[in-house]
């Protein structure tokens, strides 16, 4: 229903028709430049937030734009975004539409708004604000129609209305019209830029049959069942109904039976009372509704409906008061409120009725009903992700996590935590407490190194538990253990931290101070981890320079056999910001000390053992060493300006913080190859500076790869352009772009912190026809291996916004020697591993795999035109443990042989794994997944469009080590271009595979595929069908037009610009999917974010409805 | 005989003149009636220079910066072949609108003004993420990845309309299409614009020898 300033429609319909009595337009018309119109100050409904989009066709079609508001709002300007090259004559007609998206749309015989009026001529593109006369109520879930006749536009009069960028970019609720049509621009639909300026409305007021009280709908509380009671007492007396929910409730409106003789105005408020029955009653300060609206004079006894813009969640346990205050009243403006015939209580016993704040004396409810819905039932806790993303352990270092950041209880009841008994799994003993509060602690050992695993169980003590999986990868320090001879602090140490150890205050905590007096200032007892609060016994000796001198000082030990020195025993070595300069002198010139050798470092883990200080020395006992500590945060800038410099620098040894700078605009020809580590906090980062385009780094064809880190840590590669190829299109070799490559010759068993940004990776050899996976599969744009006898693995890798591109083999991938997930070597995945926002683009063979990792992540990654050379999925992932692939998409990935030719690919050596809210579109097939051993597969709300075979590819048929792959939530669009498609790839066998609540939708027609009956303990349930027949032991299908929004209009107009273009794959209202779907564990949100579940059930499909 | 495109910049070459950097907003060709903006035909300029230098440096050892770019190795010049590359990549590419546009697959890219276009869009992605909402791909594109985001699914979608996907010739029949799209696009040139276009691109100077590109 739609009115006017809360009168009913027909005074509305009467004062438009009155208006419209004269030539005078009853808006006002105003002009602005369209810019403005994505900054409009109050708007109720928005259709398109940018003014980019093209104009409707000229001349003189009449246009217009269909709406269904979600909330209650009262309008009073319409603004649009429009070109006319002179003035033109429009009339605006709004009216209420049965279906805002139906295929033709005309002017009916009523309208609610219908005016005349001149717009000027545009300047260039201008926004168009037509203010009404007065405010018009939109009704929320109504379709209305904002429709401009242009029919009197004069031929020189070209009126255009402009579109928004892309369909459905910000409201879906309806479509924009030309001539009666739907607008189709080059295959897809488009909004109108419209805006509606107001306000959305707190209450929205109804009139009705009093006598349909006893039978409204949806009614979660409800006080009295009849009419026939008296009315509370005439005038300006306050009444409430105190009421005490037993079922938790969501009220979206209120119903009263009253009794007006002319128009009133009340306030409603709605509070918590402690008493439902104390007296008296008042309003409180705070409330949790206050609204004054007005009332209109009913005809006899009314039912009067007060609609809440937004609910109110009320509780069980909890009292509340539904009061209105009638203060305002004016002396004709009686307004009652009917009492209940029957006995107190009869109906409803947890509350009074009240009035003047008082409980009547002749004891009765008032007549009200709440309605809206009940709360979902209690429900036990869930877990927000399979497996938890916690952090990493570290040999011999306390381990701290909560689960609580882990996991909710819907009803907020505490949560107990618990280890499922006998339920660890490891390379060492489970070393780990979970405390019920869901404190993690321990200390794992050197025997712990690898990835450890335990079910865990969320338990609220009321309905239930939940249980989920935790890894932990447990690894070796990144720096040394502690000082022999010194203690500790925790972690890495800092100068600060120092300070606050030793409670230094004031000019105490400066590093010249010497609180303790004992001639060594405090930088010097940080360095030799003295206590700066207490003198020691035997003072340091001090050199004239300050340095500390070797002599007395028991770090330094001079073995004169071997004439070596060994240092820094006694030494900081957990700062990494201290560098240590040593210099070895002896005191054989005319007594002054000479310098014989030096030694710099940068660190005290690097320095440890011994050092050959002279060794020719015949008086050793001669030695001096000296020793300079100082701090170094800076590092060295080197700039490559050219060739030459290149040259200089290509395999040079870097320090922690240096920073190696391309000049941009520059090209360079070679491998750079550089050698060094930094240390954590200090990574060695390869950038660029200058203006101009990227510089390039062409390693032409005879280099492994343009950029070369070998055995090297901590280091940053940001915006370099690199190819790695001849010119031709031969196969060249085995060739990268970049490579990071780590083996035997490296000492430490962790490589750390590798990160790759912003580069542009492109023309990494020719064609790859080879199918041999040496030669296809471990090379092309980037490339991360950990290759060796000795095991080895990456901690804190991270390929971020590169793009990739004409690569020979693979555009992006890891291996490594030393892990096999099926045989349980799994103590060297690698840790810390994200890959996200790539656009890889045009590889021979696979776009991304994803090797040797656990628990890494790989999302938002554009993947395009895999496979140019041969078969491949475009993104895999292989020897994994907990991998998840979110939120990318994946195109283009098809030739001459259909198989393995997905989007995506669960393979095979691979533990729990997850790929969800994927989209692949005009692939072969939306998702392979691999029969060899792979255990715990989640396939779920994911979107494939127009993968042309269809949409699951099982690979090595005749094996069997598949387990516990669950496909759910997904949706299989076939377009009416597509033939033959197959649900599952003709003559595969699904194996322990569960498919539940997707949508299979064919436009064309399409089959299962001829091993689906085959299938080892495969169950489908709560699957919908349309255009193929349900599977025959569904037990639950769905074979009614699933009701999508608008499936396939992304056909072509996909554009993953646009936040929402695959909205058409959201269910309608009245879909026969809603709430039809089997309710699925850990499960938290659907494709597009919202909350899974919205309300008593799941839905089918990617799309979760909300209330 | 040189092919067409080379004999464009020999005359190119002859008539350059210092100016002001080109707007990206600049008309620097047409291909048939369609205008080509400096914007576009950046980006194909910056996917050729690198393996222009490759070719340069393989086949002559030429190390390539500023006016290098203008020299004779032996009968090659290097801001040629780099006019000539990208011309041709970014007619390929026209050629790929036009028909996607033709046949409705698509909507024209919105040249000029691309990377205010996309600019708009990632606003509006920020501002998604900010208020929740799920986004897909790069949280924020460069302008040359949504260039090449809309062309590839442009071709895509064009390769499904022209053949059948099981067809191995589907890139073939593609192939053919597009290069007789490209035959109905000869090309006309803003000399002047185009060539200091380009040799802003890798920083040679646009004061031009006279007998460059001369056959």
């Amino acid at each position: 229903m739609l009115k006017k300033n809360g009168k009913p429609f027909i005074f509305v319909l009467l004062s438009w028709l009155l208006a419209c009595g004269s030539l005078q337009a009853a808006v006002t018309i105003s002009t602005d430049n369209d810019s403005a119109f994505d900054s409009l100050p109050n708007i109720a409904v928005r259709v398109g937030t940018t003014a980019e989009g093209g104009y409707s066709q000229k001349t003189s079609l009449n246009m217009a734009q269909t709406i269904s508001p979600d909330e209650y709002v009262s309008i009073d300007a319409v603004n649009l975004v429009y070109s006319s090259a002179s003035a033109a004559t429009l009339t605006l007609h709004i009216f209420e539409v049965a279906d805002p998206q139906s295929g033709g749309i005309a002017v009916p015989g009523t309208t609610l708004v219908t005016e005349t009026f001149e717009v000027p001529a545009s300047g260039a593109e201008n926004l168009l604000s037509i203010a009404l006369d007065s405010p018009l109520e939109l009704d929320a879930g109504t379709g209305y129609a904002i429709y401009l006749d242009t029919s009197d536009a004069s031929a020189s009069g070209i009126f255009e209305w402009r579109r928004s960028s892309g369909a459905g970019d910000f409201y879906a609720g309806g479509s924009f019209y030309q001539d009666g049509s739907i607008k189709m621009v080059s295959g897809g639909t488009r909004d109108a830029l419209l805006a509606l300026s107001g306000a959305i409305a707190p209450v929205a007021i109804t009139v009705g049959d009093d006598s349909t009280f006893d039978t409204l709908s949806n009614a979660v509380l409800r006080v009295g069942t009849t009419v026939d009671g008296a009315f509370s007492q005439a005038a300006t007396s306050n009444m409430a109904q105190t009421v005490s929910p037993t079922v938790p409730s969501e009220v979206d409106a209120i119903h009263l039976v009253y009794e007006a003789a002319s128009e009133a105005t009340v306030t409603l408020h709605i509070f918590e009372v402690a008493d439902p029955e104390a007296e008296p009653i008042s309003i409180p300060g705070t409330t949790l509704l206050s609204e004054t609206f007005e009332v209109p004079a009913s005809s006899g006894t009314d039912l009067l409906s007060i609609a809440l813009a937004t609910s109110l969640s009320l509780n069980t346990g909890a009292h509340y008061a539904v009061y209105f205050d009638t203060s305002d009243l004016s002396a004709t403006g009686n307004f009652k409120w009917r009492r209940s015939g029957s006995a107190v209580g009869d109906f409803y016993a947890g509350g009074a009725f009240y009035q003047d704040d008082v409980l009547k004396v002749d004891a009765r409810d008032a007549l009200l009903v709440l309605s809206g819905a009940e709360q979902a039932p209690p429900a036990p806790p869930v877990w927000t992700s399979n497996p938890l993303p916690v952090t990493d352990g570290v040999v011999s270092q306390n381990y701290h996590g909560d689960l609580n950041d882990h996991a909710s209880d819907p009803d907020f009841d505490p949560i107990t935590f618990t280890k499922v008994p006998g339920s660890f799994s490891g390379p060492g003993s489970d070393w780990l407490t979970i405390a019920t509060d869901g404190t993690l602690s321990g200390s794992p050992s050197s025997s712990d190194i690898g990835v450890s695993s335990w079910t865990v169980k969320a338990d609220d003590g009321v309905t239930g538990a939940d249980t989920t999986t935790l890894y932990i990868t447990v690894g070796l320090p990144t720096t040394a253990g502690a000082p022999t001879n010194g203690t500790a602090l925790s972690g890495l140490a800092s100068y600060e931290q120092f300070v606050s150890d030793y409670m230094l205050e004031g000019a105490d905590a400066d590093r010249d101070a010497d609180p303790d007096g004992d001639g060594v200032p405090n930088s010097s007892e940080y360095i030799w981890l003295m206590n700066p609060t207490l003198a020691d016994a035997e003072p340091v000796v001090l050199s004239d320079s300050g340095h500390l001198l070797a002599p007395g000082i028991p770090a330094f030990e001079v073995d004169t056999e071997s004439d070596e020195v060994s240092y820094l025993t006694a030494l900081r070595n957990d700062d990494p910001y201290l560098q240590y300069d040593v210099q070895f002198l002896t005191n054989l010139v005319d007594g002054v000390p000479v310098v014989v050798d030096s030694v710099s470092r940068e660190h005290a883990s690097r320095n440890s053992g011994m050092i050959k200080a002279v060794e020719s020395t015949d008086d050793v006992e001669h030695l001096f060493v000296e020793l300079s500590v100082t701090e170094n945060t800076t590092g060295t800038v080197y700039h490559i300006d050219n060739q030459a410099d290149f040259n200089t620098y290509k395999s040079f040894t870097f320090s922690p913080g240096d920073q190696i700078l391309f000049k941009r605009g520059a090209i360079f020809s070679g491998m750079f190859a550089p050698q060094g580590s930094g240390i954590p906090g200090r990574p060695i980062v390869i950038g660029n500076y200058g203006t101009g385009p990227m510089p390039i780094i062409n390693a032409l064809g005879d280099s492994v790869s343009a950029i070369h880190l070998y055995n090297v840590e901590h280091w940053e590669v940001h915006n370099i352009e690199v190819t790695n190829t001849d010119g031709s299109d031969d196969h060249q070799g085995k060739l990268k772009g970049i490579y990071i490559e780590t083996d035997d010759d490296r000492p430490e068993a962790v490589m750390d912190h590798i990160y790759i940004k912003n580069c542009y990776v492109h023309d990494v050899n020719g064609t790859t026809l080879d199918s041999d996976p040496d030669i296809a599969k471990r090379h092309g744009g980037i490339h991360v291996h950990t290759y060796g006898d000795r095991d080895t693995m990456i901690n804190d890798l991270q390929i971020v916004g590169n793009t990739i591109e004409k690569t020979g083999g693979v555009g992006l991938g890891f291996d490594s020697s030393f892990v096999s997930v099926a045989t349980g070597n799994t103590n060297y995945l690698w840790t810390g591993v994200y890959v996200a926002h790539n656009f890889i683009n045009d590889t021979d063979r696979n776009n991304m795999i994803i090797r040797m990792s656990v628990n890494a992540l790989a999302e938002y990654n554009v993947l395009a035109n895999s496979s140019r050379a041969n078969k491949g999925h475009s993104l895999f992932n292989f020897h994994t443990v907990g991998f998840t692939a979110q939120h990318n998409e994946a195109y283009g990935n098809v030739g001459y042989d259909g198989a393995d030719r997905g989007g995506f690919d669960a393979d095979y050596n691979a533990r729990d794994t997850t790929y969800q809210y994927n989209y692949s579109h005009d692939n072969m097939w939306c998702i392979g997944l691999m029969k060899r051993w792979n255990k715990g597969v989640a396939v779920r709300y994911n979107i494939s469009q127009n993968d042309q075979h269809g949409f699951c590819f099982f690979g090595f048929n005749s094996a069997t080590e598949c387990e516990d792959v669950q496909i759910y939530n997904n949706i299989y669009y076939a377009g009416p271009h597509i033939t033959d498609a197959q649900l599952i790839a003709e003559n595969r066998t699904p194996h322990n595979t569960d498919f539940i609540n997707n949508i299979f939708y064919f436009e064309n027609g399409g089959y299962f595929g001829s091993g689906v009956g085959a299938g080892v303990n495969t169950d489908f349930s709560h699957n919908a069908y349309f255009g193929i027949p349900a599977w025959g032991s569904d037990p639950s299908p769905v074979t009614d037009d699933p009701l999508l929004s608008a499936p396939g209009t992304g056909a072509y107009k996909i554009d993953m610009s646009d936040p929402e273009r695959l909205w058409g794959y959201c269910l309608q209202a009245g879909s026969p999917c809603i709430n039809a779907g089997a309710t699925i564990a850990g499960v938290t949100r659907d494709f597009w974010g919202n909350p899974v579940p919205a309300d008593s059930g799941t839905d089918i499909g990617p799309h979760e409805v909300q209330p | 005989m040189k092919p067409f495109i080379m004999r464009i910049v020999a005359f190119l070459f002859l008539s350059a003149t210092v100016s002001a950097a080109v707007d990206p907003n600049t008309v620097v060709a047409h291909f048939g009636d369609v205008p080509i903006y400096a914007e576009e035909v950046t980006f194909h300029i910056r996917d050729q220079v690198a393996l222009v230098a490759v070719h340069f440096k393989t086949r002559h050892q030429a190390d390539l910066s500023g006016d290098n770019w203008l020299q004779y190795y032996e009968d090659e010049v290097p801001l040629e072949l780099l006019m000539e590359r990208s011309l041709e990549s970014c007619r390929r590419s026209k050629a790929i609108q036009v028909l996607a546009l033709k046949h409705e697959l698509a909507e024209q890219l919105p040249f000029p003004g691309f990377g205010n276009v996309c600019e708009q869009i990632n606003a509006a992605r920020a501002k998604g993420r900010t208020e929740g909402r799920v986004l897909y791909g790069p949280l924020a594109y460069s302008p040359a990845q949504l260039y090449k985001y809309k062309l590839t699914n442009m071709q895509n979608h064009l390769k499904t309309f022209l053949a059948d996907v099981e067809s191995q010739g589907r890139d073939a029949l593609q192939e053919e299409t597009i290069q007789e799209q490209m035959m109905n696009m000869p090309v006309t040139l803003e000399k002047q614009t185009l060539n200091q276009l380009i040799a802003e691109q890798v920083g040679a100077s646009t004061s031009l020898r006279s007998d460059l590109g001369e056959p």
